[in-house]
């Protein structure tokens, strides 16, 4: 469960309307923040995990790990809300096919899936993380960061709010 | 897509779903408050509404009805017999004045428990006998029915026919129906003579109405819909109700006020003649021709359906006879053929054996004229009276009259030029004879002549000659040596009178030259 803002949307739109330098900056700040997350991400895709799968063929998809490393990426801007109606400011992504497989075999116990072979994920190794924020790839470096990543966002954005409030408070 | 994600600082904004809906429930709101308004300003149209969705319901229930009993047909391996069927309840509902909505079902539970369409018939027309006998519920009835055939007697001794324990207990269906029969045959037929069967007859023609009524409503609105789909031709549908609605009760106002009028018969007999022409009259007949025209079927009265149903009988009856014709035809064509092919195969083999015929062929092998051979080939073809040989030979001699006609003709030509170059020939050789008179003879006397006349006189050149101590030699044969003794005479005089020859000879046209000098 991430943290939750309030105004951060209404303070991105205010930023880019009447401080767009701050705005940069902010995005700066995050993005300082994020990619040394996502570069540790990327550092744990070595190679295919398992042998059979960087080969050609087939509809399921193939393990190509420049591809994997490309998937894995931030997002600084706001996203469209959810179902339940939540934005997110920031985001971590794992958006290839294989990537999210890598990321995410073997959260549910192999007996939900009758016809799923649980060698496949045990094969990849042990998911790292809790809950449903398990995973082998990012949700293993957010594990690793300890949220400070998170801290550190809401930081940025909390540091922004202020500023732009004593700008305009100012004028 | 894969979506993998992890969210940092995240904002409600309020949930889509939502706003879907608040904008949702305004609209249905408005839409509602639309409605109610037109509801209040139309209540004419809205009976009139009203009957149109109790019609499209009760051709939807008819049409359900008839799907489910056909497919019942289908599945008990009766098919083929759906139109009778559906032509029998059709009968019993207007003869018994009970509504084809509770006959169908019945004979469908009859038909499951039977499996048969006769036997099924039968029982429905004793079901409608113990209904009407006994007051209990056609339904009901087939049903105790349906589970008698199928070896449970206990719902039959419940209808109260008066069924004694032992025939019940044996459970043997003929005879139960033999004694349900006995006491209630034309119980249907009887309920159906008075008061209350001719109230159930007016139902059924009502009901037969309202499902006309619905199927052609249903009709309009897929045609008014189009592409919109039903949705769309509601709001069409209830304009057009209201603008009917009101038209109708003008009408019953204005008929109201003639009726009040002395001699309104004749006005109303004017007034159903103006609506037949009028533009009502025309809607009316402009949906009949439409619906003619399309596929579905037209509303027929049971006359025209038994007349429609005799003439299809007939014509199928007619196309058997055809068919079981044209089958005899084919048989005879064919013996005809095995026939044909069977007398061939024996004219065959007499021509095999036929010495003339051999005597014929052998000639004709060993014969190397072209003539013979075709003769002999004429001889064979009239023997074996064989007409396509004949044909053939007729064309060959044709050929070889027309191959005669072009060498003759030929020939003709050849001799044409022959006789030309001979003509030309004797020409030549009459002008190239030698002898006295002979043209080549006469023409050298000419040349001659003008030769002689042309060349000075040679000796009056030798003289000349002589007297200037020049001599010429002319007696010896072949070519003249002239001979000049110029001894006394000077280089000067030589070569004047060289000079006076040679201008001589130039003056009588002699060159000096010789032949190709320059």
């Amino acid at each position: 469960m991430p943290a939750t803002v309030k105004g951060g949307v209404e303070l991105r739109k205010a930023l880019r309307n009447f401080a767009p330098e701050l705005g940069k900056e902010t995005q700066k700040e995050i993005t300082g923040v994020l990619k040394p997350v996502v570069k540790e991400a990327r550092g744990f895709v070595t190679g295919s995990p398992l042998s059979n799968w960087a080969r050609e063929g087939g509809k399921f998809p193939v393990f190509n790990a420049s591809i994997v490393k490309r998937g894995i990426s931030y997002k600084t801007t706001p996203s469209k809300p959810n179902r339940r109606g939540f934005r997110a400011l920031a985001q971590i992504r794992n958006r290839s096919a294989a990537g999210a497989i890598y990321e995410t075999a073997g959260r549910r116990a192999p007996s939900t899936k009758p016809s799923a072979r649980p060698n496949f994920a045990q094969a990849m190794g042990p998911l790292t993380g809790s809950g449903k924020e398990r995973g082998r790839l990012i949700y293993k470096a957010w594990e690793n960061d300890k949220g400070n990543a998170t801290k550190a966002v809401l930081k940025a954005i909390d540091n922004a709010g202020k500023t732009f409030n004593r700008m305009v408070g100012t004028r | 897509m894969a979506n993998v994600v992890i969210d940092i600082a995240a904002e409600y904004t309020g949930n889509k779903a939502f706003k879907q809906a608040e904008t949702a429930t305004s609209k249905l709101e408005k839409s509602v408050a639309k409605l109610g308004k037109q509801l209040a300003g139309v209540f004419a149209a809205s009976k009139l509404y009203a009957f149109g969705k109790e019609s499209v319901k009760a051709f939807a229930a008819d049409e359900k009805a008839a799907r489910s009993l056909a497919l019942a047909l289908a599945n008990t391996g009766n098919a083929f017999a759906a139109i009778e069927v559906e032509k029998f309840i059709g009968d019993l509902q207007r003869v018994t004045g009970v509504l084809d909505d509770d006959l169908r079902p019945a004979f469908r539970t009859l038909l499951t428990a039977t499996g048969d369409v006769k036997k099924s018939q039968d029982a429905l027309a004793l079901a409608l006998d113990i209904s009407a006998g006994t007051g209990r519920d056609l339904g009901q009835v087939s049903v105790a029915l349906s589970r008698g055939f199928l070896g449970q007697t206990t719902a039959l001794s419940r209808l109260g026919a008066g069924l004694d324990k032992a025939t019940l207990k044996a459970g043997d269906m003929d005879v139960i129906i033999g004694q349900l029969t006995d006491k209630f045959r034309g119980q249907a037929l009887a309920a159906a003579e008075g008061y209350a069967g001719a109230i159930a007859k007016l139902t059924v023609a009502s009901n037969n109405a309202k499902e006309i009524i619905g199927k052609d409503l249903l009709d309009a609105m897929q045609m008014v819909a189009g592409k919109d789909g039903i949705g769309g031709a509601t709001t069409a549908m209830e304009g057009f109700a209201t603008q009917i609605g009101n038209a109708i009760y003008g009408i019953g106002v204005l008929t109201k006020a003639i009726k009040s009028l002395p001699g309104a018969g004749f006005i109303g007999d004017v007034l159903n003649a103006g609506t037949q022409i009028s533009g009502l009259g025309l809607l009316s007949r402009l949906g009949a021709s439409s619906k003619a025209r399309s596929a579905g079927t037209p509303a027929q009265s049971p006359g025209q359906r038994a007349a429609i149903d005799k003439a299809n009988k007939d014509a199928i009856r007619l196309q058997r006879e055809q068919n079981s014709l044209k089958k005899i035809d084919n048989d005879n064509t064919a013996r005809k053929l095995v026939l044909s092919g069977d007398e061939l195969a024996l004219k065959e083999l007499e021509k095999k054996f036929d010495v003339e015929r051999v005597g014929l062929y052998a000639a004709l092998n060993q014969s190397t004229e072209g003539e013979t051979k075709m003769r002999l080939l004429s001889l064979i073809a009239i023997h074996d009276q064989n007409t396509a040989m004949a044909g053939m030979i007729k064309k060959a001699n044709e050929a070889e009259d027309a191959f005669k006609q072009l060498i003759e003709a030929i020939r003709a030509s050849i001799r044409a030029t022959l006789d030309r170059i001979a003509a030309e020939l004797s020409q030549l050789q009459k002008l190239t004879t030698t002898g006295a008179n002979t043209p080549i003879e006469q023409q050298r006397a000419v040349i001659r002549e003008k030769l002689n006349l042309a060349m000075p006189d040679i000796s009056a050149l030798q003289n000349n000659l002589r007297l200037n101590g020049v001599g010429i030699n002319t007696a010896s044969s072949g070519s003249p040596t002239y001979i000049i003794n110029a001894s006394g005479i000077g280089d000067q005089q030589i070569a004047s009178v060289v000079q006076g020859a040679i201008q001589d000879l130039n003056r009588y046209g002699n060159s000096t030259t010789y032949a190709g000098a320059i």
